[in-house]
């Protein structure tokens, strides 16, 4: 059964993943996910260090807000400053950890966040958890099931429902607003997306590898399909094959079980990266021009 | 106070050798840093920072100890391996760098992150220690760690000296760095390894997530003062220097305070201070400067009014209200109030029974003005060949821009005209 559930809640977060994912891919802004998973900690802590008590909803309120904050600051550093995004970028998701990290170890004795798992993810925990139970019978499983699955709902909700702006602002920002289409709106809510379904997935896969669930699968599809829809259905299969692949990994080896997901990704991106080097450079011997980069 | 002075003073032997570990640790990672960031690679430092963690536990699986040497070579391989990866997966042309980047930094620490939780089910991670890269312990240092620095630091500050001019060209123009005939490749592969050598020492004190601050964030605050690397250079190290310093202290005088977030938050601190205040590029200056600008448009706009309306009028003496002059050129809200008042203190205007006149010097500055105005109009007519109905916009803020030299040489290029397309004297 903890089996069962440890890759069921891995594959819900992997496919949220690899659904904000793709179109931060084909948006060049890849590396946001990286700012927005560190800079999450200071809001957890804080929102613990006021309410003293470990309450998932607040918490995510909190890391939403931070996660937000820190977009502002980064968009704001690299205004002021005149500095590329991935400067401010820099500057800033450190200096919101090293914030955590010193509330934290203000507070070490007082807050029962265990800087592993930040980093580390707690996959392996799940099935540990404190069980969703109704009228003292029913059990509806572990937290993050739910918790993750409520963010698939939201993410396919939205997505559903904002299908061609999406489309339209991910692939042709410009000639979207001059459609008529409401970009601003659309990256808000799109930025918001993003840092529910980062903030949900940290706790459980850590701060860091959430960027490999984020980009790699998304980044393995795009090398073999073009359409959008396409994109999201391919990221999503190679996410839950990687989950399960992972799991049995890190079974094997008696490791961590994000961890292992990350390197099953990898392993499959670098498969469909070779497969895609050998074709091209096949075809090219044959004589059939291919377009090249830039 | 005396806490400080106790500090510095490196009376405490413990205290000595995380000083100088974090001081050596911060300059070298600050050197490199520069060039990282004028190469616009600043996520790669990032990258690298997380990809050399894989290094790290494999060292400690192989050698089964904690050997600072075995570990700086395993994390520099490991590392040169992740930029090689980050280089080929970027060429490919579905791949983005900013992509390629995420893609090795997630791959590489999931690898550590097996291997970590690995060792520590299966070798017991009591002895190893290996949590503290990831958010560094300076305080763990033992004397064997900072030798190591030591010898790190003085063959980075080296190469870089001895390559200093051809790294000053790659960094700043490659194109030109080729042209010269400056050895690029091997210039880029020696920088490489000597960031990811400061990475490899770095990740002790500050962890592999920090780390990025380290690199980044000097330069980027030093480049804010000056526009040449030599003084940049100097500035960045100063800064780090500064902040290893401050964030040693605060851990040695707080106990339970890490040393490395607070190292950054120092950095970050300095950072914003320049941001704001820097003289050159600070926030505040250009918002001065800018102010400045809105300043002199509207005052000049005000006096060109003046000069227009006393030229359509030219007998009347008693000056103009301020509905006149708003009928001519419409003025926002109270901007047209203030800038008079500005103007009256500075003795160009004055103002006699509600209504304005412009003094010799006022009179001026606006003739000037109308003329710059004019001249640029007739040249956007006559050379450019624009419809005299398409001129008035482009000469509108450009009369704010021409230098006496431009008018000059606008004159001669026309021949000294007396017309302006719209049949107005240029005066």
């Amino acid at each position: 059964m903890a089996a069962v559930w440890i890759i069921a809640v891995s594959c819900l977060i992997g496919i949220c993943c690899a659904w904000i994912g793709s179109i931060l891919v084909i948006r060049r802004m890849a590396m946001l996910s990286d700012a927005v998973s560190h800079s999450v900690l200071p809001g957890i802590v804080a929102a613990y260090l006021l309410i003293e008590e470990m309450d998932y909803g607040i918490f995510i309120i909190a890391a939403a807000v931070t996660a937000f904050i820190s977009t502002m600051l980064i968009e704001g550093v690299s205004k002021l400053a005149n500095y590329r995004k991935d400067v401010s970028m820099g500057i800033i998701y450190t200096l919101l950890f090293s914030i955590g990290i010193i509330l934290l170890s203000a507070h070490q004795d007082s807050v029962p966040i265990q800087s592993d798992h930040i980093i580390q993810g707690n996959l392996e925990m799940i099935p540990l958890e404190e069980l969703w139970i109704i009228n003292d019978v029913y059990s509806l499983g572990p937290y993050p099931i739910w918790s993750s699955l409520l963010n698939l709902v939201v993410v396919v909700i939205t997505f559903a429902l904002a299908y061609r702006g999406i489309k339209l602002i991910s692939f042709d920002h410009s000639y979207a607003s001059v459609k008529g289409v409401k970009t601003s709106r659309w990256n808000l809510i799109f930025m918001a997306l993003t840092s529910l379904t980062v903030v949900i997935s940290f706790s459980e896969i850590g701060a860091i590898l959430v960027i490999g669930f984020i980009v790699i699968p998304p980044a393995t599809a795009l090398i073999f399909s073009k359409k959008l829809s396409h994109v999201l259905l391919y990221s999503s299969l190679i996410s839950c094959a990687s989950c399960i692949g992972g799991y049995f990994l890190a079974r094997h080896f008696d490791s961590s079980v994000a961890g292992s997901i990350c390197v099953v990704m990898g392993i499959l991106f670098f498969i469909v990266f070779c497969f895609d080097n050998l074709r091209a450079k096949f075809a090219q011997k044959n004589g059939v021009r291919i377009e090249h980069k830039e | 106070m005396r806490d400080f002075i106790e500090f510095i003073s490196l009376s405490n032997p413990t205290v000595k050798i995380v000083l100088i570990g974090v001081v050596l640790i911060s300059l070298s990672s600050s050197l490199v840093g520069n060039f990282a960031f004028l190469r616009k690679r600043a996520m790669l430092g990032d990258a690298i920072s997380h990809s050399v963690f894989p290094g790290v536990c494999l060292s400690f699986i192989v050698s089964g100890e904690k050997d600072p040497l075995m570990i700086l070579i395993y994390s520099i391989v490991t590392g040169l391996i992740a930029m090689f990866l980050i280089d080929v997966i970027g060429r490919h042309k579905k791949v983005k760098v900013e992509t390629a980047i995420g893609i090795v930094l997630s791959i590489f620490f999931g690898l550590g992150i097996m291997l970590i939780s690995y060792i520590q089910g299966n070798l017991g991670d009591a002895q190893s220690g290996l949590q503290h890269f990831f958010f560094g312990q300076a305080a763990a240092m033992s004397r064997e760690d900072v030798q190591v620095f030591l010898y790190c630091s003085i063959i980075i500050a080296g190469t870089i000296i001895l390559f200093y001019k051809g790294l000053k060209q790659v960094s700043f123009d490659r194109e030109h760095a080729i042209a010269t005939g400056q050895p690029v490749v091997l210039l880029e592969i020696v920088l490489s390894i000597l960031t990811v050598m400061a990475i490899a020492i770095g990740i002790n004190a500050v962890g592999v997530i920090l780390m990025a601050a380290l690199l980044i964030t000097p330069a980027s605050t030093a480049r804010l003062w000056t526009n040449r690397l030599f003084p940049m250079m100097v500035i960045a190290a100063i800064l780090s220097v500064v902040s290893a310093i401050g964030g040693a202290f605060i851990s040695y005088k707080y106990s339970g305070m890490p040393t490395g977030p607070w190292v950054v938050v120092l950095l970050s601190i300095m950072a914003f201070g320049s941001i704001l205040f820097s003289p050159k590029r600070g926030a505040l200056s250009r918002v001065i400067a800018r102010k400045r600008l809105e300043r002199k448009i509207l005052k000049e706009n005000i006096l060109k009014t003046l000069f227009k309306l006393q030229e359509a009028d030219k007998e009347q003496t008693s000056g103009f209200s301020l509905q006149e002059i708003n009928c001519l050129k419409a003025f926002d809200g109270r901007a047209l109030e203030r800038g008079l008042k500005w103007l009256q203190q500075e003795k160009s205007t004055q103002i006699k029974n509600n209504k304005w006149t412009l003094t010799a010097s006022g009179n001026q500055i606006g003739k000037r003005i109308t003329r710059v105005h004019r001249l640029w109009e007739l040249y956007l007519t006559n050379k450019v060949k624009l419809d005299i109905d398409h001129v008035h916009p482009s000469a509108e803020s450009l009369e704010h821009i021409i230098t006496p030299e431009i008018e000059r040489m606008l004159q001669e290029e026309l021949n000294f005209p007396d017309k302006d397309p719209h049949n107005k004297l240029i005066p």
